[in-house]
């Protein structure tokens, strides 16, 4: 929040050189990985860790997109990433009949099968948005997260057309098996993640952009200047849908399958820890979560502390790593080092004590005029909005 | 009587039993969210802990009473020892303490597992309300003599929290707080140590629920989850921080839950969603609650 | 992004790559020495002379750590590791060896989701690069490693207790083989008992909605129906679900059985929420009903159960010594484990034994991309602890089944007693290649005899 502002440190060429030299490195992540592992484990490194994150970091962002600039933490994205998986089976799969005898399937190409996906995980994602955009805060969270475990209900119970328990297998995207094609797949998910990222960033420079967060900010004010305030909060929801929807379409092209367990309550809550452990203020902190989570959940059962073997207690490593976070690092580590960075100066006399929701609203505002990029808020920082908050609008 | 009416009594009675269970983990629930606005993501976690106090407990004494005692006050220290040495420190981070409670949830539940493992536990109900009593007018003439218990405990914790809430000192300034805190506050009253209590006090219901839960159905380390949610749907059906609330919602849900099981078992789990959704596209704030 | 942001990423880049090397170290775990004495494994004889000549076969394990199937979990690991300790051990070494190759175990742990477990033996196979891949537990995750196994065919997969019945017997993996039974299999015997002996000719069932329960309850129904039985009702229940009392009130008085598919806390559930209710009916169990897990919790419920018939591929009270002397073992080598290792343990066991046996047949040569090892491993026969077991032409095992009845020991406790067993039980439970009951996979509607 406000101690956004200077990290916005000035110089035209660097803000230009930098994202192109941290694009640059994750460009020859694959080709230096054989240099260091074995051709199998180049492919792990390549897909299981490399592609794996950008996909749940596409997810990720587009939660922090919606609590940054919506000051809405949703946590139906992996649902909504999880439907537009299912789309793009539903349209993939050749006609077959599933076991209650009903005929599901089209047949479509990979790529026009994403496009359907997406288009309805827009429409889906409006659609949570009309249920819950009249709900903010804390409440709003809790109504997500119901949202999601019923679609996980839903699948789960329903062979018609979300093939039950088992889900659908054998799904194909464009650049076929990612294990016989594994930089091409890890290629295209960067391209996917560089077009969300950049897109985001564009978006919310426009006229557009800046009244969502003017709605974010001030939803009663601008309701006063006539603007359709859930309406805005609805379109934020089918945007982040969108982004979520990328990040599903990715992800059943990388496991080839989809089932009801990529859209349970356990996956719900990652997406969220991975946001938290990069910054919810940060839409770069996404995809750092998202490396940090793949490494902690693939390592977490071969680390050993003082002789003590986390084999089978991996929850509890991770459980605790995610409170230290919490406790030490609240806007993420991308935050933590963000705001270290920039010595203690502004956030003695700010950011720790964030005394007013009134001040937070204020903050991003004028770092915004500084640049000219309008900064994301970080929930963390709000206070409860208290009266104000609780089914407002 | 005819089947179909039997039937339908039947399974009435199943919901509201059911929702006696529901209504007295989610009035922890609501209590905490009412007053101090923390979103506690343990507190199915503190369900599951409870019910393992209460196994261990009328394993050792044979008494189930001890057990239920035992497990509301462990599980209120607890969450003594959670407020005072994680969420106070981030009062009004309504967010933060969600997420801080969730990484507890995750440890609380892994360590469950590995020290009862992942095998079921019941435990048995006082002599008094063990077998089946006769009733009239449902399916076998008979019914669980504890679930019909429960709706008496549902009544009880009711009772116990309005008079707590209505009655006492604690419970005027609770009810201040609810409405407005900095007026609260402003009055000179020890917030800190009001919302201590209500902490403890919720978290002391949640543990208590748990040792009833594993009594009427059974207790296994993953329920947490389970417990959570419907804590949740719950109260966001009824709203808030409304004790009245939490009754209404945990009847209705309750209700849902067996009615749909009996006459759409595929979906019935998936219903308690939609009446949720439905609920707050016509009323954010719930039911009872309070609108801005 | 910006310029603090932009050199963080580089640095985490960095770090990721140094983490990376250290990982790559390997965190293979070997067999701990204290943990078998190695006179306590009967069968262990130095094996021949090997020509894998020093390298290390290199074992994964998949099992399910989290939720309802963490118990389960735990014993799979134990079944490999007991099946390794019997069959691998040298005296006076550490470890596990085939001749002067050593053996070692890499772990992995799903959450029984086809997912979770995907990625997990997408790491033990790619990142930990083991051999031979032992696993997984439940049954759709079976499904999603057939799938899996296909893009990797230079590698052998095993599975672990997954019983699913399409995983080997539809559009089957060439490299992927299955030592222990499907869950059609495990209830072999039970319908005819049901019907012939037990004189059950109308049942209702209560069911968990999922693949393993459609398995075992067609194959319940496969004999129970051709045998001229009726299953009058059928209540799919959601997973999740916790109070089962609508679907009690929902059963029909006027049946002469109700047969149970339902696991752990969920059979802990209807049971008591049955008695409760003042139920009466005889029951029928699946294979994971009426098992320790269930018949060791304590609970009013537990003198319903006396007089239910269950049918398992393993038996607590079978005498065979192959059996005792397993049994003895296990207990010998996990004092922590259960009473006595249940189905789990023993399907794991069983698969290990299989990938023991094989790698024993070319001598540990896993050259030439594994073909040779495949070759003998898919003609492998052994006795087992509950007798013998091959595999059929879809490498899945042809094996034994019991089927037992819940009654009260001596000492109060309740116990599956046998009634019979039959060994080389197929996997199309003796019905004709061209029989209806297999012309379809099983599901919520099939097969279907009210």
């Amino acid at each position: 929040m406000s101690g956004m502002s200077s990290r916005m440190s000035g110089r035209a060429a660097r803000r230009a050189g930098l994202p192109a030299l941290g694009v640059a490195l994750l460009v020859l992540y694959p080709l230096v990985l054989p240099l260091l592992f074995s051709a199998n484990q180049a492919r792990y490194w390549t897909l299981s860790i490399g592609s794996n994150s950008l996909i749940l970091g596409v997810v990720a962002l587009s939660l922090i997109f919606m609590s940054g600039y919506g000051g809405m933490v949703s946590l139906a994205q992996a649902s909504l990433a999880g439907f537009a998986a299912y789309i793009v089976a539903i349209m993939n799969l050749l006609p077959s009949s599933t076991a209650t005898g009903a005929t599901i399937g089209f047949g479509w190409p990979p790529i026009p099968s994403a496009i359907v996906a997406l288009i309805l995980a827009t429409l889906a994602g409006a659609l949570v948005g009309a249920i819950a955009s009249r709900s903010s805060g804390i409440y709003f969270l809790m109504l997500t997260l119901a949202i999601a475990v019923g679609f996980f209900y839903v699948v789960l119970q329903n062979y018609e057309f979300f093939g039950g328990h088992i889900g659908f297998a054998q799904i194909l995207g464009p650049t076929g098996q990612p294990r016989a094609n594994p930089i091409a797949f890890y290629y295209m998910c960067l391209a996917v993640a560089v077009f969300a990222y950049l897109g985001l960033r564009y978006l919310v420079r426009t006229q557009l952009g800046l009244t969502f967060q003017a709605v974010r900010d001030n939803p009663r004010r601008m309701r006063a200047l006539g603007y359709r305030v859930s309406l805005h909060r609805i379109a934020i929801f089918a945007i982040g849908g969108f982004v979520a929807g990328l990040s599903g379409v990715l992800g059943v092209w990388y496991r080839g399958n989809i089932s009801p367990g990529v859209v349970d309550l356990s996956r719900t809550i990652d997406v969220l820890i991975i946001a938290v452990i990069g910054g919810l203020g940060y839409p770069v902190g996404a995809f750092i979560g998202a490396v940090i989570f793949v490494i902690l959940d693939v390592f977490a059962s071969s680390v050993e502390v003082f002789g003590f073997s986390f084999d089978e207690r991996f929850n509890t490593l991770i459980g605790l790593a995610f409170v230290v976070i919490v406790l030490v690092a609240p806007h993420g580590l991308v935050g933590l080092v963000d705001r270290g960075w920039k010595g203690t100066k502004r956030r003695l006399s700010s950011s720790r004590a964030p005394a007013t929701a009134g001040e937070a609203a204020a903050g991003p505002a004028g770092d915004a005029t500084e640049e000219g990029i309008p900064a994301p808020v970080d929930p963390i920082d709000q206070r409860d909005p208290g009266s104000t908050g609780i089914g407002n609008s | 009587m005819s089947k179909d009416l039997t039937d339908f009594v039947t399974v009435c009675l199943n919901g509201v039993t059911l929702a006696a269970l529901y209504f007295i983990v989610a009035s922890g629930f609501t209590l905490i969210f009412g007053l101090l606005r923390t979103t506690n993501m343990a507190h199915g976690a503190m369900y599951v802990l409870g019910a393992y106090v209460g196994v261990s407990v009328v394993a050792i004494t044979g008494e189930w009473w001890l057990g239920l005692l035992a497990g509301f006050v462990l599980v209120s220290l607890l969450g003594i020892a959670i407020h005072l040495g994680l969420l106070a420190w981030m009062a009004g981070q309504d967010l933060r303490q969600a997420l801080v409670t969730i990484g507890i949830a995750i440890i609380i539940v892994d360590l469950s597992l590995a020290h009862y493992g992942g095998v079921a536990y019941l435990i048995p109900p006082p002599e008094l309300f063990a077998g089946a009593v006769s009733i009239p007018w449902v399916v076998g003439g008979q019914y669980s003599a504890f679930r019909l218990f429960m709706l008496v405990l549902a009544a009880a914790v009711y009772l116990a929290l309005w008079l707590i809430l209505n009655r006492t000192r604690i419970g005027m300034y609770i009810r201040a707080g609810i409405d407005d805190r900095d007026m609260l506050s402003a009055l000179g009253v020890n917030v800190a140590r009001v919302f201590l209590f209500v902490f403890a006090l919720g978290a002391g219901l949640a543990g208590m629920s748990g040792v009833i839960g594993a009594t009427a159905l059974s207790i296994t380390p993953n329920e947490d989850g389970w417990f959570l949610l419907s804590s949740l749907v719950v109260v966001i059906v009824g709203g808030m921080g409304s004790l009245g609330g939490a009754a209404i919602g945990a009847l209705i849900i309750g209700l849902a839950q067996q009615i749909g099981l009996f006459y759409a078992p595929t979906y019935s789990i998936f219903i308690t969603f939609v009446i949720m959704a439905g609920v707050l596209a016509v009323r954010p704030q719930g039911l009872l609650g309070k609108p801005a | 992004m910006t310029f603090a942001t932009t050199k963080k990423l580089a640095v985490l880049i960095a770090a990721t790559a140094i983490l990376a090397a250290a990982c790559s170290s390997g965190n293979a775990t070997t067999a701990p020495a204290s943990q078998a004495p190695a006179d306590s494994a009967a069968p262990a004889e130095s094996m021949a002379a090997a020509t894998c000549s020093g390298k290390t076969i290199k074992l994964g394990g998949l099992a399910t750590l989290e939720g309802p199937f963490a118990v389960p979990g735990q014993e799979g690991f134990r079944g490999i590791e007991q099946a390794l300790n019997d069959y691998a051990k040298v005296e006076g070494k550490e470890g596990w060896w085939l001749g002067d190759c050593e053996i070692t175990l890499t772990k992995e742990g799903s959450d029984a989701t086809p997912a979770v477990a995907l990625e997990k033996a997408k790491k033990l196979i790619e990142q930990d690069d083991v051999d031979i891949l032992i696993g997984p537990l439940s049954g759709d995750e079976g499904l999603a490693m057939k799938d899996y196994a296909k893009q990797v065919p230079d590698k052998t997969f095993v599975n672990g207790s997954s019983a699913a019945q399409d995983t080997t017997f539809r559009d089957p993996a060439p490299n992927f083989f299955r030592f222990s039974t499907d869950g059609a299999q495990w209830q072999a015997g039970l319908g005819k008992y049901a019907f012939d002996d037990k004189g059950y000719k109308k049942v209702a069932l209560v069911a968990e909605d999922y693949s393993f329960p459609y398995t075992q309850v067609g194959g319940f129904m496969y004999e129970f129906c051709e045998a001229g039985g009726k299953v009058v009702q059928k209540n799919w229940v959601p997973l999740g679900t916790k109070d089962y009392s609508a679907v009690v009130s929902n059963l029909p008085t006027d049946v002469d059985a109700i047969y149970v598919a339902l696991g752990g806390a969920d059979a802990v559930n209807f049971f008591t929420q049955y008695q409760a209710a003042g139920g009466k009916a005889k029951f029928i169990g699946g294979s994971i009903t009426v098992d320790q897990s269930v018949l060791a919790t304590e609970g009013a419920f537990a003198d319903s159960l006396v007089g239910t018939i269950t049918a398992s591929p393993t038996s607590d009270t079978a005498t065979e010594p192959a059996w005792l002397e397993y049994v003895k073992n296990y207990k010998a080598q996990f004092p922590d484990g259960l009473p006595y290792p249940g189905l789990f343990a023993l399907s794991y066991y069983n698969e290990t034994v299989g990938v023991l046996k094989g790698l024993e047949a070319v001598n540990g040569d896993l050259s030439g991309d594994q073909k040779a090892f495949m070759e003998a491993l898919a003609k492998v026969t052994f006795d087992g602890p509950t007798g013998p077991v091959s595999l059929d032409s879809n490498r899945q095992a042809i094996s034994s089944n019991y089927v037992s009845e819940i009654q009260k020991g001596a000492d109060g406790k309740l116990a599956a007693v046998v009634i019979s067993k039959v060994d080389n039980i197929p996997q199309t439970l003796g019905l004709p290649a061209d029989s209806p009951y297999l012309a379809q996979p099983v599901s919520r509607d099939f097969p279907d005899c009210p």
